[in-house]
């Protein structure tokens, strides 16, 4: 159940420039903000996936301010277990956390991919982020792993 | 080396500490770091991050993990 006054919708491109600013919310700690961030390059990526048919950016507001975000892909297609669904970033604004929204989301991502075909759905969290962790364990992911990642 | 990998691994404090390792067990367990993914590779990424999956379809095709 989605929580009370709150409105779950698809960005639309023209979202692009107010999503960048919420990006801010990543980047507070146990977060930081990534060496190579810029925010017109950013804004140009949440153009992209929210006019493509294989990406989309779901949003959560509140009485018209944006409250959440969640980014949504679907990438690979793995051998042995069929098309992923990749939740990439998913945040919610300090002022309303533990308000269900982030799972709300969460769901939206996992019904958007359902519907396009996905088999499963994954995301990775840094270490840091346990408060993350204890909300993705709560929700029964159906497995967890360690990722290790390389800048190119 | 595979206790070098766990102890690396395990340095973290914090309360999902125990999750990774208990991961980290498994996949050693089942061979799943295949020869030539040594804790020295490990060790050198920049971003080491855990995953959460969640089957959509059907949960039990997917209890193997990737």
């Amino acid at each position: 159940m989605s929580p009370p006054e709150l409105e779950f919708r698809s960005a639309a491109p023209d979202d692009a420039s107010r999503l960048v600013a919420a990006f801010d919310w990543l980047f507070e700690p146990p977060g930081s903000r990534p060496a190579q961030w810029d925010p017109l390059v950013a804004e140009e990526r949440l153009r992209r996936a929210s006019s493509s048919a294989a990406a989309t950016v779901l949003l959560a507001e509140h009485t018209g301010e944006l409250v959440g975000f969640c980014t949504v892909y679907l990438d690979i297609e793995p051998v042995r277990f069929g098309q992923r669904a990749w939740v990439e970033d998913l945040a919610v604004h300090p002022d309303h956390r533990s308000l269900g929204i982030g799972k709300a989301l969460l769901d939206g991502a996992k019904q958007w991919a359902r519907t396009r075909g996905a088999m499963h759905l994954e995301l990775d969290s840094a270490f840091a982020r346990t408060e993350a962790h204890r909300f993705y364990v709560r929700e029964g992911p159906s497995w967890d792993a360690v990722c290790f990642g390389w800048l190119l | 080396m595979r206790l070098d990998v766990l102890g690396h691994v395990g340095s973290r404090q914090n309360s999902f500490t125990s999750v990774i390792a208990t991961s980290f067990f498994a996949y050693v367990d089942n061979d799943r770091f295949s020869i030539g993914h040594g804790p020295g590779l490990f060790q050198a990424a920049d971003n080491r991050r855990v995953r959460f999956g969640r089957g959509l379809r059907s949960d039990r095709a997917n209890l193997l993990g990737s």
